[in-house]
Parts: structure tokens; sequence; C-alpha cells
């Protein structure tokens, strides 16, 4: 698939030439169904359309969603800690050989984190062999979602300098405002601490059209460039734009906040 | 750490639980990928057997695995993997969800081994610094875009 430019804000390696850089572990923490999956597979889709390899992750044997968009991705045999467990080593052992990021969605994670950190200190494996760790800290206006966040962080299962606040819109009520839904989260003296602390806030733009390039087996960018999907459908012309904007808009949120050479 | 160490870290747990070959361990670990090869392909047991043996991989009994050894582990492999998928499902069918109110009132978990700080300091670039307004900027540029979303700029 060729390079699509999708927005005025370059990002990575210009004039379709791939940066080099650190591979990243790039980790989904949060509760279920609260848009990690939607930002691991744009940033999957990111890294590939910029021409950097990157190795897929699905640890969520349960809503093994990302799997289901991205077929080669590795997954535990099943859901049982030492198993998964297992698979998360050969999952760095690939990182550590082939030098490639990794998009690892570990579902809810912490029960699998806290075993495997008896064993392996991810983040001090990461600078062992050059890599970069990030958590993606994802939530919805939901407040517990806020609390499994925060519970994930202070527990220090997975900690890395790099962490990035995902507010998903999508999961704002038909009958609610953004605003007022997240309200008592951002207003909140802890999240505050989190972001003085160096974690980066930012926010999940909703995609209207997410579900017909889903059910059509389009990614963002093959959809943009007018390819075919696993439907044999190629995307309208408005539903095109509004994925354009979409990345656009998302590019801009993590430029914002300075996190384009964290990314995968 | 080495991938060479994670693989020896691999084989230190087994040795220390006593309880899988190092050809089983792999061979679970990549239980889907290689049950879709061998389903599309068929199994070439002298091939896998080869692969493995490159691989330095060892059966039970610390030798090199024989293509008969090979799938005769492979056999268990799969019989382990259905019998903790199945397990697993009866699991998920008996689950009882703790009412929202009850599970608020649960403590987090704590880990019995909380991780430590990494010894020396990770390469930073200056995107890692953290803001010198305490972040004051970021929050207001979050509650900005909401608000935009939300209609109320």
């Amino acid at each position: 698939m060729a390079r699509v430019e999708t927005t005025e804000i370059e990002t990575g390696g210009g004039a379709g030439v791939p940066t080099k850089r650190a591979p990243v572990l790039a980790v989904r923490l949060g509760r279920g169904r609260t848009g990690g999956t939607t930002l691991l597979d744009f940033l999957i889709q990111r890294a590939r359309n910029q021409g950097r390899e990157i190795i897929v992750a699905d640890g969520d044997r349960r809503n093994a969603d990302l799997a289901g968009l991205h077929p080669g991705a590795m997954q535990p045999p099943t859901d049982e800690t030492g198993d998964v467990k297992e698979w998360i080593t050969a999952v760095l052992i690939r990182m550590a050989e082939t030098g490639r990021s990794v998009a690892l969605d570990l579902g809810g994670g912490d029960r699998v984190l806290s075993e495997y950190g008896k064993d392996l200190a991810l983040t001090e494996f990461c600078a062992e062999i050059g890599a970069q760790p990030l958590a993606l800290l994802c939530m919805g206006p939901d407040p517990s979602d806020f609390e499994h966040v925060l519970s994930l962080v202070r527990a220090g299962y997975f900690a890395p300098g790099r962490s990035v606040l995902v507010l998903n819109e999508n999961l704002v009520p038909a009958n609610r405002t953004a605003a007022a839904a997240f309200e008592p989260i951002v207003t909140r003296g802890d999240f505050a601490e989190l972001v003085k602390a160096g974690a980066r806030p930012i926010y999940l733009p909703a995609l209207a059209c997410m579900d017909h390039l889903r059910t059509r087996g389009l990614g963002f960018y093959a959809a943009i460039a007018g390819e075919r999907g696993t439907s044999g459908e190629v995307m309208d012309p408005v539903r095109r734009f509004m994925v354009k904007k979409w990345i656009a808009r998302l590019e801009r949120e993590l430029a914002e906040v300075g996190v384009m050479d964290w990314l995968p | 750490m080495a991938a060479d160490d994670l693989t020896q870290l691999i084989t230190a747990n087994r040795a220390k639980g006593g309880r899988h070959s190092p050809v089983y361990c792999w061979m679970r670990t990549r239980h889907d990928a290689l049950a879709a090869a061998i389903e599309a392909d068929g199994a070439s047991w002298p091939t896998i057997a080869s692969m493995l043996v490159k691989a330095g991989l060892a059966d039970g009994t610390g030798k090199p695995p024989t293509p008969e050894r090979a799938r005769k582990c492979w056999h268990q492999v799969r019989k382990d993997v259905a019998a903790a998928r199945a397990n697993a499902e009866e699991k998920r069918k008996l689950h009882v969800s703790i009412p929202i109110a009850a599970a608020a009132l649960l403590p987090s978990p704590m880990p019995r081994e909380p991780w430590r700080p990494v010894d020396r300091p990770p390469d930073v670039s200056p995107s890692d610094q953290p803001a010198a307004d305490g972040g004051e900027d970021l929050l207001a540029r979050l509650r900005r875009k909401i608000n935009e979303r939300s209609g109320r700029t």
C-alpha cells in the first residue's frame, strides 16, 4: 500500500522515508471497551503507513478485537495467567530479535502484569534492549474507568515515564456533551497529579463511520486511499473525508501534547 | 537482558517447576500459529523436529527431539490447550459479576512485590521532560478540546 498523506502535521519520516527510531513497546491498559483497540489499531496502521514494521500482540482473549483486525497478530493460547506470561515472553523475544515496535493489548491487564512483574521488570528490560516503553491508559467518562487507570498507575505494574491518558469521546452517552461527561474526571486532583508527573492527556475523537469501516474490512489509510476492503467495496467520498479529518484531528492531538516521538 | 537470556529465563523457570520440556513450552506458546500451519500444510514431523533442534530446544529428557517425540509432544500440547480452553469457558459461564456498588467498596489490588524504579536513568528526549508549568497547559488544552467538541466555544 502506498504511503498516504493525511494531515498538514507531518509525522515521522517525511517524504515517504521511514524514520529509524528505537522500537516502542506500546501497551494498552484500562478497562475493556474504552477505546484501546481503536487507538492501538490506529497506531499500527500509522506506523505501517509510514514504512515501519510493527508486531501486533493481542493478549485479551476474551475480546480479541485487535487480532480480529490484524489476523497475523500474536495471541496467547489461553487466557490463563501462565500461558499469557509465557506468551508475553515470546512477544518480547520477537521484539528483541527483530528490533520492531510492539502494539500490545493486555485487556484489563492488572492480574497478568502483577504476576509478570515478578519475573521481569518490563521497563528495565526495555531500557536494556534500547526499546522505549509506552503506556496507553484508556478511559471513557465513567469515573470507574479512571479509578481503574489510577489503581494500575499507583500499583506500579507498568509505569514507564511515557504515559498517555486517553479520553475516549466515543463513550460519551448520546444525551450528554463530552464536556459534561468528562468534567468529573478532568477536574479531579489525582488526574492533575498524573499530568503533573508527566502523563500526557489526549482526547480520542469519535469516528462516526467506524462500524462502516470495520464491517467492510477497511483500514483507515486504505479507506482514504480509495482501496477496496475485504468486502470488495471502496469507501464513499463522504466517509472518506470523515476518516481523513479524524486522522488529522488525532494527529493534531498527539502533536499538541508532544508525544510524536513516543509512538511506534 | 538479551533474547538468549530470555530463552534461558524460560528454561530456568521450567527447570524450577520441572513440569514441561522446552519443546512443550515452545509449542504451547505458539499453539495457534502452529496449529494453523499444520492444518494448512500438513505436519512434516522430521522438518518440525529439525527446526526444534536448530532452535536448541530439548525434549523432556534433555535430548534433541526426534520426529516421533515432537509429534507426541504436539499431541499433548493440543490436548492441554483444549482442556484449558474448555476450563476457561466453564469458569466464564460460572462467573457472577460483582454489582458495581459492591465493587466500589473493594480495595484496589496491591502487588505483593511492587516494581522497583530502574537503576539507571532511561534515555530521554526533550518530549520526556515533565511540563514546566506542572501540566497546567496540558490540562487547559484538554478542557478546551473537550469544550470545542461539546459546542462550548
